[in-house]
C-alpha cells in the first residue's frame, strides 16, 4: 500500500496540519509558537523525503537552511512574546485584542 | 407680399420691456425698495415707452401699404434640423393688432393712473402690465410659432400676476391661480398642434407654414386626419386663453383683478390671442373643414351659454365678463365658418367697446366706492354724465344697434355664417339668439347702473362724484373709436350705397387673409343680406330697450314675475359649472395626488431609499462580529476557504 | 538489507500521537515536551533513510538549541495552568478539524499516485562511494551554495541583534 518513499509525506502532511491546528486553535502564544516549529519540521521532513527518493542533494542543503532560520526565528518569536507578556500581562491570545473591529 | 428689413417691429417689441426694467429694477434700486415708487413716476415710466410704441406703430402702419417689416437679430435654437430664429415681422394682420395694444394699452395706462392713485404697489402693477404688453407685442410679432408660444405663456403668466395683483386676499390668490392653471391646460393642446405642425411642415416659421399650406391647398398632398388633429389641438389652446368652452372658467373669476386690468387683458388682448391664432394659421384651418364646423359650434354654443349666464349676474363686472366670453364665441363662430377676416374685425370693434365698458364700469366703481353690485346702484344718470355718456355708446356698440362698430362687425358674423360655404344654420340660429341676448343684458346693465330709483347706501351717496379727467380722457377716446370703428369694415351693400365705400378692412388683410366674398343672397338659408341686416337691427334696438325698460326698477328675473325664481337661481349660478368641475376632475385629482404623495412617494420610493440606508446598517451590524480583532479566527476562515476551494475544485475537475 | 518500512512505520505512528498530545494538551510543558519527542522521531527518520547530516543538525539544532530555549521561556515565565484553552467540538474546533482533514485527505490521495523517479544519481551506495552523506553535502553547501550559506549566517547575526533588542527591558 504505502512504499517506503511515500511514508514520509503522508506523515509529514499529518504533521504539517496538526501544527496548523495547533496555530489556529490553541490560545496559548507559547503552545502557539511550537506549533509553527511543527509546521517547520514537517516540511523539512517531506524536503528530505522528496530529496533522497529522486536522489538529489538539493533537497537536504535547502533543509540545513530552513532550520538555521527556524532557530533564528524561534529566538525572535520568543522574545517578541516576552514583550506581549510585559505589555499584557498574559500570555493568553484573548487579550491581544486591541484591533477589535 | 415683400418684406424689408427694419428694425421697427424690434423697437416697438423691446420699448414695454423698457418700461417693464425701470418699474422693476432701476426705480426699485433707486428708491431703495420696492413699493416705493410714486404713482406719477411708474405711470410715466410704463406710458411713455408704450405710447412711444404705439407712434412707431402708426409709423410702421405707413409702410405697411408697401411691404412687411422683417427683422432677425439672430438665430435663438438650432438642435439638429431644427432651427428656430427670434425673427419678428409686422404684416397687415400684426400691425392691426400692434396699434390695437399699444393704442388701448396706452389708454388703459393712464386710466390706471388715476383709478390705482392711491395703490401702494403700483410700481409692481406698472411693471406687470409693461411685461404684458412685452408679452402679447411678442406673440403678434413673432415670425415662429415658438415666439408666438413665447408671447402665449408670457401673457398667461402676467394674467395670473395682474389677477392676482392683491394676493393677500386669498380668493383674489386662487382667482390668479384658477386662470393660470386653466390657461396651462389649454397650452397643453397648443403644443400638440404646434409639434404637429412641426413635423407635416419641417419648420416653425409662419412663411415657410403658408407657404405648405397653399403648395397643399393646390396639390390636395396631405393627411386630412393629421392637419384636422392639428386644428383641433390648436384650438384647445385657443379656448384655454380665450375662455370658451370647457375653459373659460376663469375669465369670470378674473374679475377679481383690478379693472383696466380687466379692460386691457381680458377684453381687448390676452383673450383674443386665440382668434389672432386662427387668423395667422387660416391656411391650416381651411384644410381641416371638420375642425372648423367644430370651432364654429363651440364658439356659437359658448356664446349662447354666456349669454345666458350675464342676464342674471348681479355684479356688473362679471356682467362684461361673461358679455367678452359671449363675443368671443361670435369671433369663434366667424372663424369657424371661414370668414377669418370677420373675427378680426369684430376683435378689432369688440377691443374698442368692450375695453370702454370696462374702464366705464372701473369709473363707475370708483366713484361708488369700490362697489361693484348693481343692485346696490341705480340713478346714476345724474352724477356721473360724462361715465354715462361714454357707457351709452359702448353699449349701443355692443348691442348691435346700426351704425355703432358693433353693428358691422357683429352682422357680418351672422350673415357669414349662413352666406359661405363652410356656414351651419344652427350657428346662425345660435348666434341670432345669442344677439338679442347680448342687447337684452347690456340694456339691463344700464338700467340698473345708470336709471331708475336709487338703491345707493348713504355713505357712497355722499362720496359720488364724476371721475377725474385722466380717466375721462380714454373712455372718450374709446367712445369715438366704438362709436365709428365700424366704418373700416363698411359691407358692399351699404358702401355701394354710401358711394362705392370699400370693406376697408378685409381689403387691407388681403395679402393675409384672403378675401371672401359675400354674395348678396345666402347660400344656406336663402335670405338676401338686406333683411339680415334689417332683422338683427331690429332685434337688437328692440332688446335693448326691452332689456332698459324691464329691469328699471326690477333687477332681477324673479322680482318681475316668480316663475323665474329656480332658472334664474341656475343662471346666476352660472349653471353649477365650477362646483361640476370641482367635483367631477378637481376632486379625483386631489385624492389621486395625495394617494401619490403618501403611499407611492413616502411609503414606496422613500421607503425603498431609507431602507436601502437601513438595511445597509443592519447588515453591518450584523457582519460587525466577525471583526472581534483575533488574529487566529481570521487565519481560521482563511485556512477553511483554502480547504473549501482546493476540495472544491479537485471536485470539478472530476466530475 | 533491512526494510526500513517498519521503523519508519514505528516512528510515524509516534510522531503522530505525539502531534495529538501536542494539540490537546493543557500544560505548555507537556506541549514542549510532546515537540521534543516529535523531534527526535523526526531525527530518527532523517538517520533511517541516509541523510546523516541532517539528522544530526536537526539533533544539535532543533531539539537542542531550540527546544531548550522554549523550555527556559515556560520557566521564566512561570506559567501556570491556563484554563480551557479551545472548548472540544465548539464550532470554531469543527471547522478547523474538518478543514484540516480535508486537507490531509487531499493531499494523501494526491501523494499515494505519485512515484519516485531517480532525477539524479546520489543513492545510498553512491554517496558511500563518494565519501558518506556529510562529505558530499558539504562539498555542495560550500561551493554551489557557497553564497546562501554566507547570507545565512548573516541572517543569524542579525536575528541574535534583534532578539537581543526586543527582549531588553526598556529603560525610559
Amino acid at each position: 500500500m504505502m512504499s517506503q518513499a511515500h511514508l514520509p509525506q503522508v506523515l509529514a502532511l499529518f504533521l504539517f496540519v496538526v501544527g496548523m491546528l495547533i496555530v489556529l486553535l490553541r490560545r496559548n502564544t507559547i503552545v502557539l509558537l511550537m506549533g509553527i516549529e511543527l509546521m517547520l519540521n514537517a516540511a523539512n521532513l517531506s524536503l528530505v523525503a522528496f530529496a533522497r527518493a529522486s536522489g538529489q542533494l538539493d533537497g537536504q542543503v535547502m533543509v540545513f537552511f530552513v532550520i538555521t532560520i527556524a532557530a533564528a526565528e524561534s529566538a525572535v518569536g520568543l522574545s517578541i512574546l516576552v514583550n506581549l507578556y510585559r505589555n499584557f500581562g498574559s500570555i493568553n491570545t484573548d487579550q491581544a485584542k486591541t484591533l477589535q473591529g | 407680399m415683400e418684406a424689408q428689413y427694419s428694425l421697427i417691429p424690434l423697437f416697438i417689441l423691446l420699448l414695454p420691456m423698457v418700461g417693464f426694467l425701470l418699474n422693476g429694477i432701476v426705480l426699485p434700486l433707486a428708491l431703495k425698495g420696492f413699493g416705493r415708487t410714486s404713482v406719477g413716476a411708474a405711470a410715466c415710466a410704463s406710458t411713455i415707452p408704450l405710447a412711444t410704441a404705439f407712434v412707431l406703430g402708426l409709423v410702421a402702419f405707413n409702410q405697411l401699404e408697401y411691404s412687411n417689416l422683417l427683422i432677425e437679430p439672430y438665430q435663438w435654437l438650432a438642435i439638429g434640423e431644427l432651427k428656430i430664429n427670434f425673427s419678428l415681422k409686422m404684416d397687415r394682420l400684426s400691425g392691426l393688432l400692434t396699434l390695437i395694444i399699444t393704442g388701448i394699452g396706452t389708454l388703459i395706462h393712464l386710466f390706471s393712473a388715476s383709478y390705482l392713485a392711491t395703490e401702494k404697489g403700483i410700481g409692481r402693477y406698472y411693471t406687470y402690465l409693461s411685461l404684458f404688453c412685452f408679452s402679447m407685442l411678442l406673440l403678434v410679432l413673432g415670425n415662429e410659432l415658438p415666439l408666438l408660444f413665447f408671447g402665449w405663456e408670457g401673457v398667461g403668466l402676467c394674467s395670473y400676476l395682474l389677477i392676482g395683483f392683491w394676493y393677500t386676499d386669498t380668493e383674489k390668490a386662487n382667482a390668479g391661480k384658477k386662470a393660470f392653471i386653466t390657461n396651462r391646460v389649454g397650452d397643453l393642446g397648443f403644443l400638440v398642434g404646434a409639434f404637429l405642425i412641426y413635423k407635416m411642415v419641417g419648420s416653425f416659421n409662419f412663411d415657410v407654414m403658408t407657404a405648405a399650406f397653399a403648395d397643399w391647398s393646390s396639390t390636395g398632398n396631405f393627411d386630412v386626419f393629421l392637419v384636422t388633429a392639428t386644428c383641433l389641438a390648436l384650438f384647445v389652446g385657443a379656448t384655454g386663453k380665450s375662455a370658451q368652452i370647457p375653459l373659460y372658467i376663469w375669465l369670470p373669476d378674473a374679475m377679481s383683478g383690478p379693472t383696466p386690468v380687466s379692460a386691457l387683458i381680458h377684453a381687448a388682448t390676452m383673450v383674443t390671442a386665440g382668434v389672432y391664432m386662427i387668423a395667422r394659421l387660416n391656411g391650416l384651418f381651411e384644410l381641416a373643414p371638420t375642425a372648423l364646423t367644430v370651432i364654429a359650434y363651440v364658439g356659437a354654443f359658448t356664446a349662447l351659454f354666456a349669454g345666458t349666464i350675464a342676464i342674471a349676474q348681479k355684479d356688473i363686472k362679471k356682467v362684461l365678463a361673461y358679455s367678452t366670453v359671449s363675443q368671443l364665441g361670435f369671433m369663434f363662430m366667424a372663424t369657424g365658418v371661414g370668414a377669418y377676416q370677420t373675427a378680426v374685425f369684430h376683435l378689432m370693434t369688440h377691443a374698442f367697446f368692450k375695453a370702454l365698458l370696462f374702464l366705464g364700469s372701473g369709473s363707475v366703481i370708483h366713484a361708488c366706492h369700490h362697489e361693484q353690485d348693481m343692485t346696490k346702484m341705480g340713478g346714476l344718470k345724474k352724477y356721473l354724465p360724462h361715465t354715462h355718456f361714454t357707457m351709452l355708446i359702448g353699449s349701443l356698440a355692443i348691442s348691435g344697434i346700426p351704425f355703432f362698430s358693433g353693428f358691422f362687425s357683429k352682422d357680418e358674423i351672422l350673415y357669414s355664417s349662413i352666406a359661405l360655404p363652410g356656414g351651419q344654420v344652427f350657428v346662425f340660429i345660435m348666434g341670432v339668439l345669442t344677439a338679442a341676448l347680448t342687447a337684452l343684458y347690456t340694456g339691463r346693465m344700464m338700467s340698473m347702473t345708470f336709471y331708475g330709483n336709487e338703491r345707493l347706501d348713504h355713505h357712497t351717496k355722499e362720496h359720488l362724484h364724476e371721475s377725474p379727467g385722466l380717466m375721462l380722457f380714454p373712455l372718450y377716446t374709446l367712445a369715438a373709436l366704438a362709436a365709428i370703428g365700424g366704418l373700416f369694415g363698411v359691407p358692399h351693400l351699404l358702401g355701394d350705397f354710401l358711394g362705392h365705400l370699400p370693406h376697408l378692412l378685409s381689403q387691407w388683410l388681403s395679402p393675409v387673409i384672403p378675401i371672401r366674398e359675400l354674395p348678396l343672397v345666402a347660400v344656406k338659408l336663402p335670405l338676401h343680406e338686406g333683411v339680415v341686416m334689417a332683422g338683427s337691427s331690429i332685434i337688437a334696438i328692440l332688446c335693448f330697450t326691452l332689456g332698459i325698460v324691464l329691469f328699471k326698477n326690477k333687477q332681477t328675473m324673479t322680482q318681475r314675475s316668480a316663475s323665474f325664481a329656480p332658472i334664474e337661481k341656475i343662471l346666476a349660478n352660472k349653471y353649477y359649472i365650477d362646483e361640476m368641475y370641482q367635483l367631477l376632475i378637481l376632486n379625483p385629482l386631489a385624492k389621486s395626488a395625495k394617494v401619490c404623495a403618501e403611499v407611492i412617494d413616502r411609503l414606496g420610493i422613500d421607503g425603498a431609499v431609507n431602507g436601502v440606508g437601513s438595511g445597509a446598517r443592519r447588515m453591518s451590524q450584523q457582519l460587525k462580529v466577525l471583526q472581534n480583532g483575533d488574529v487566529q479566527t481570521a487565519a481560521l476562515w482563511m485556512i477553511a476557504g483554502t480547504a473549501l476551494a482546493v476540495v472544491g475544485i479537485i471536485v470539478l475537475t472530476l466530475i | 538489507m533491512v526494510n526500513i518500512i517498519y521503523p519508519m512505520g514505528a516512528l510515524a505512528v509516534i510522531c503522530a500521537v505525539l502531534a495529538l498530545v501536542m494539540l490537546f494538551s493543557k500544560d505548555a510543558l507537556t506541549c514542549a515536551m510532546s515537540l521534543l519527542g516529535i523531534l527526535l522521531s523526526t531525527a530518527a527518520i532523517y538517520g533511517l533513510i541516509g541523510a546523516h547530516f541532517v539528522a544530526t543538525i536537526q539533533l544539535v539544532v532543533y531539539a537542542g538549541a531550540i527546544m531548550v530555549l522554549f523550555i527556559f521561556s515556560i520557566m521564566l515565565l512561570n506559567l501556570k495552568k491556563l484554563g480551557t484553552d479551545f472548548t472540544l467540538f465548539s464550532p470554531r474546533f469543527l471547522i478547523a478539524a474538518v478543514s484540516g482533514l480535508s486537507l490531509v485527505g487531499i493531499g494523501a490521495w494526491a501523494i499515494l499516485g505519485w512515484s519516485p523517479v531517480e532525477r539524479d544519481q546520489w543513492s545510498n551506495d553512491a554517496m558511500l562511494a563518494a565519501g558518506g552523506n556529510t562529505q558530499v553535502l558539504a562539498h555542495s553547501l560550500f561551493t554551489q551554495h557557497g553564497i546562501a550559506f554566507e547570507a545565512v549566517s548573516l541572517a543569524l547575526i542579525i536575528a541574535l541583534i534583534g532578539a537581543v533588542t526586543l527582549a531588553k527591558r526598556k529603560f525610559n
